[in-house]
């Protein structure tokens, strides 16, 4: 299958406050269609900045660059202000993390369905806002319709910005920590959803998360940020069985620890490092396990270990 | 904060022109070989000139040091009235939207009423109670502001009552009044010294405005206003009296509202640094 | 002469916190719409709760956003006061007590927040933050330097953090900071609202694992508030679950995960269990809050008819096991 996003040496740097933050750098990914990428990173590791790139949302302050940046046939790079607006939501859409700033406030949620499918071209607009709805599993129709945004609990929110995401039928949708706010139970309904919709509307998603165990839940294939770059990406499995990086490993280590009840749980030593002062080797250097000398000073590039895989990390790197 | 400021173009010359001009102040003062009401009637409206750098006017006074005597009793006329003004505005506000209640909602109707007044009707009708001169000017400048502090005091008052920090501070068992202090009056500093900067500016307009009508600084003190108004009188034989004194108003203007913009931009929290 | 020390596990069952029958109602702001349409004018954030917290135990707090476990701990600090029940805190009613009442009580509590940036002055540096609690209680000005650096040590920070301004610090930083400040005073209740929710991964293990050093060696008794079942069975000795106002069920965490009673808490449960259909999950419709009965009919596999008519008492089912549920097999 031929790759729906295309991106290869995606750099985004911020201009804040007289000071340059390499907030992206140097990220190379692919999304196939009907294939979830689950992007994994804590804050600051720019899994935010990079879906918004994505999108051409980055700040107004950055200079972003890219040796490729394609959503099909189209160049993100070059193309125009109402080009881009044009994609977004009806070929690339955006799903955040907190709901209730997508909605107006004052107006009934049937309004917001409204605005969305008039767009769209779409006539009858309720009986399709039904059928969308009835996807994201919402059967009272016609209350939800009436409420207001308060009204409606945040599952239930983000399921409806889900549904008048969904009614353009994007090819690509870029959903941020879309259930970090919501509790466990909503949450895997959410995550259900996805996955159902994932074959029903062949869409193919970009899931960023910091939360391991739901990535892996969902995805086909997970990339791990960290400080700005990916440093692991590969199939979800093949991720969890044997991680190879070892960030990934110290997470996956955290999560399961606390699933098991363990006396102690793994720390990661330090903090993350400044993105005004990053180091010239493995930015993951000085809270690593593994740290040798070569990790401060090498430029590290991915080391392709398998067919799918690959790595950032002199460790796997070849000799 | 303050490497922002220093940092910020507009703050650097706000502050350029405002350090410059109390300089050229103090300068005159102490150098001038005229006295603001030395009168010289062999020399009336004179052109500028290596004498008279901005010449003379219709009774012979020396411009330039009357610019600079009447420029310093401006700037202490507004600078007491905001200082007066924004300290009576800052303590009800702050009271108000700590306490809010029958407090807050009696004391900000009169607030509003005050603030309903058109500027300059008000400082009128003070002056009809106080009487003339440069101390009711200064009142009237304090009343103004009055209600403008009280207002912005108390919706960050308000929105900084709520904060988590506060509910903190209770609990550690601080008192109100200590809590209002220690914790909030920090806090809400920054846009009431905006407001402050921005005021200052607008008191030296309204100064001039009421010693332009001769409600305000009466002679003989010196007062641009006054300098102002004699200055339109001759505009055909002296027109430097009228204009420079004018540019004069503007220049002092111009600095205080480029510093008070500084200070603003200063105090955006979009451009304070934190850490990512 | 003072009477000697109890035995240890005599003051280990000594109870700290009792809560009883609590309702916590808040006035709904009276807007135009509301007016108009007769719309509810107070909202019932926790409705008839009970909880009980003893001395040097770890209990917690588990619900959804909404659930009111957020209301439930804040009103045990009396930051809200109750519409009907009892509030006791160490035998002494603090129900309806005024703030300036409330000070001498709030020595032995404290509360650190979801947002640590948010509970620290902006304007204050670490070193006056943590100083101000020592000061406001007269402690001699020589004391205060020593006793703050003390603290800093406690929660693993180090020494030059305190000049340091909250904007510099990053998030796992700005906990440790909050913390230390809830112990200066060595209080005998700390209350963690979601403490670590806001954090990353790699630094919530630092900070959980910091939870339980505390705990161990400062015999303090905590009330941990997390949407999260994984931190608060990781963390916690005694689970308490909310749902929407009311609790439904409390227990020992370790019989909490063997044997849950209640069939929110089986929900909850299955989500961590990761099986892929979880027979306990009903399709969600919209809760009524208001609703006569029980309140999580809506949702429940299990209603039966006798649902409909009251919210089920609480009832003791086991050890140290209560639960709100008519049918829960």
């Amino acid at each position: 299958m031929s790759a729906v996003l295309e991106v290869s040496g995606l750099n985004l740097v911020l201009d804040a406050n007289a000071r340059r933050l390499h907030v992206v750098r140097d990220v190379t990914l692919d999304l196939r269609q009907a294939e979830v990428l689950g992007l994994i990173g804590e804050s600051g590791s720019g899994k935010t900045m990079t879906g918004l790139s994505l999108l051409r949302l980055e700040p107004e302050q950055s200079d972003i660059t890219a040796t490729t940046l394609r959503l099909g046939e189209t160049d993100l790079l070059v193309a125009s202000q109402s080009a881009l607006r044009a994609l977004r939501g009806s070929k690339i859409a955006m799903i955040f993390q907190d709901p209730v700033g997508a909605f107006n406030a004052a107006k009934r949620i049937g309004w917001h369905a409204r605005q969305v499918l008039r767009q769209r071209n779409i006539t009858a607009w309720r009986d399709k806002t039904h059928d969308l709805l009835a996807e994201v599993d919402i059967t009272d129709t016609d209350r939800v319709l009436d409420a207001y945004p308060h009204q409606l609990s945040g599952g239930m929110l983000q399921r409806v910005l889900i549904a008048l995401v969904l009614a353009a039928e994007p090819q690509v949708i870029i959903a941020d920590e879309p259930t970090t706010n919501l509790d466990n139970i909503v949450e895997r309904q959410i995550l259900r959803l996805f996955r159902r919709l994932k074959h029903s509307h062949g869409a193919a998603f970009i899931f960023i998360t910091h939360d391991m165990t739901v990535a892996a839940a969902l995805s086909d294939r997970i990339a791990v940020m960290y400080a700005g770059e990916i440093v692991e990406i590969g199939p979800t499995r093949d991720i969890f069985d044997v991680p190879k990086h070892p960030y990934t490993i110290a997470l996956i280590r955290t999560a399961q620890a606390l699933q098991a009840r363990a006396g102690r749980l793994p720390e990661i030593a330090g903090e993350l490092p400044s993105l005004a002062r990053h180091p010239t080797g493995c930015a993951f250097a000085s809270r690593c396990p593994h740290r040798m000398a070569a990790c401060d000073t090498t430029r590290i590039a991915m080391t392709q270990t398998d067919p799918q895989r690959q790595v950032r990390c002199l460790l796997h790197a070849p000799a | 904060m303050w490497r922002t400021f220093r940092s910020s173009r507009v703050a650097q010359v706000g502050s350029a022109i405002m350090v410059f001009t109390i300089l050229a102040i103090v300068l005159i003062r102490l150098f001038s070989p005229y006295q603001p009401n030395d009168k010289d009637y062999e020399a009336i409206l004179q052109a500028p000139s290596l004498q008279h750098l901005f010449g003379t006017d219709s009774y012979g006074e020396d411009v330039l040091t009357r610019i600079a005597y009447g420029a310093e009793v401006s700037l202490l006329i507004s600078f007491s009235g905001l200082i007066l003004g924004g300290l009576i505005g800052t303590v009800i506000g702050t009271i108000c939207g700590f306490w809010g209640g029958v407090v807050d909602s009696v004391a900000m109707r009169f607030i509003d009423l005050l603030y309903s007044f058109p500027t300059y009707v008000l400082a009128l009708c003070l002056m009809l109670l106080l009487g003339y001169g440069a101390s009711s000017v200064s009142l009237a400048i304090a009343l103004v502001y009055v209600p403008n502090f009280a207002r912005l005091a108390r919706s960050m008052t308000t929105a900084t009552r709520s904060a988590n920090y506060i509910i903190a501070a209770r609990l550690m068992g601080q008192s109100s009044p200590r809590i209002l202090l220690r914790e909030v009056l920090p806090n809400i500093a920054a846009p009431l010294m905006v407001q402050f900067s921005a005021g200052l500016g607008f008191g030296i307009v309204l100064e001039a405005g009421l010693s332009f009508i001769g409600l305000g600084v009466q002679p003989p003190t010196p007062s641009l206003g006054v300098m102002m108004a004699d200055g339109k009188d001759y505009f055909e034989k002296g027109p430097w009296v009228l204009s420079l004194t004018g540019l004069s108003v503007a220049w002092i203007i111009l600095g205080l509202n480029l510093l008070g913009d500084g200070l603003r931009d200063a105090m955006d929290p979009r451009l304070r640094r934190r850490r990512s | 002469m003072r009477p000697p020390d109890p035995p240890p596990v005599a003051a280990a069952m000594k109870l700290l916190v009792d809560v009883q029958n609590v309702t916590v109602r808040f006035r709904r702001k009276r807007n135009l719409r509301a007016m108009l349409t007769g719309g509810d004018v107070t909202f019932r954030a926790v409705a008839d709760a009970d909880l009980a917290i003893y001395r040097q135990e770890v209990v917690g707090l588990v619900g959804e956003s909404g659930s009111g476990k957020t209301t439930l701990g804040r009103t045990i600090l009396r930051l809200y006061e109750p519409s009907e029940g009892v509030v006791v805190f160490d035998g002494e009613d603090i129900t309806h007590l005024r703030e300036h009442q409330l000070r001498r009580v709030w020595r032995h509590m404290a509360l650190v927040f979801q947002d640590p940036l948010s509970s620290l002055n902006p304007r204050h540096s670490i070193r006056t933050t943590l100083a101000t609690p020592l000061r406001i209680t007269g402690t001699d000005g020589a004391e205060i330097e020593p006793r703050v650096i003390a603290a800093l040590r406690r929660v693993g920070l180090p020494s030059d953090a305190l000049d340091r301004y909250p904007h510099e610090l990053s998030g796992g930083q700005l906990q440790r900071a909050a913390l230390a400040r809830a112990l200066m005073l060595s209080p005998a209740l700390v209350i963690a609202d979601e403490a670590v929710s806001k954090l990353d991964v790699s630094v919530r293990s630092q900070i959980l694992n910091l939870f339980k050093d505390l705990q161990a060696d400062l015999s303090i008794a905590f009330l941990f508030i997390t949407h999260d079942l994984h931190v608060a069975a990781y963390l916690c000795d005694r689970i308490a679950v909310m749902f929407f106002g009311r609790v439904v069920e409390t227990a020992p965490a370790h019989e909490l995960f063997r044997t849950p009673r209640h069939p929110y808490t089986r929900a909850l449960l299955a989500t961590i269990d990761d099986t892929a259909e979880a027979p306990e999950t009903a399709r969600r419709g919209l809760v009524d809050p208001e609703v006569r009965g029980c309140i999580y009919q809506s949702q429940c596999p299990r209603r039966v008819a006798r649902c409909g008519d009251a919210h089920p008492p609480t009832m003791t089912v086991g050890n140290d096991h209560t639960l709100a549920c008519y049918n829960s097999g």
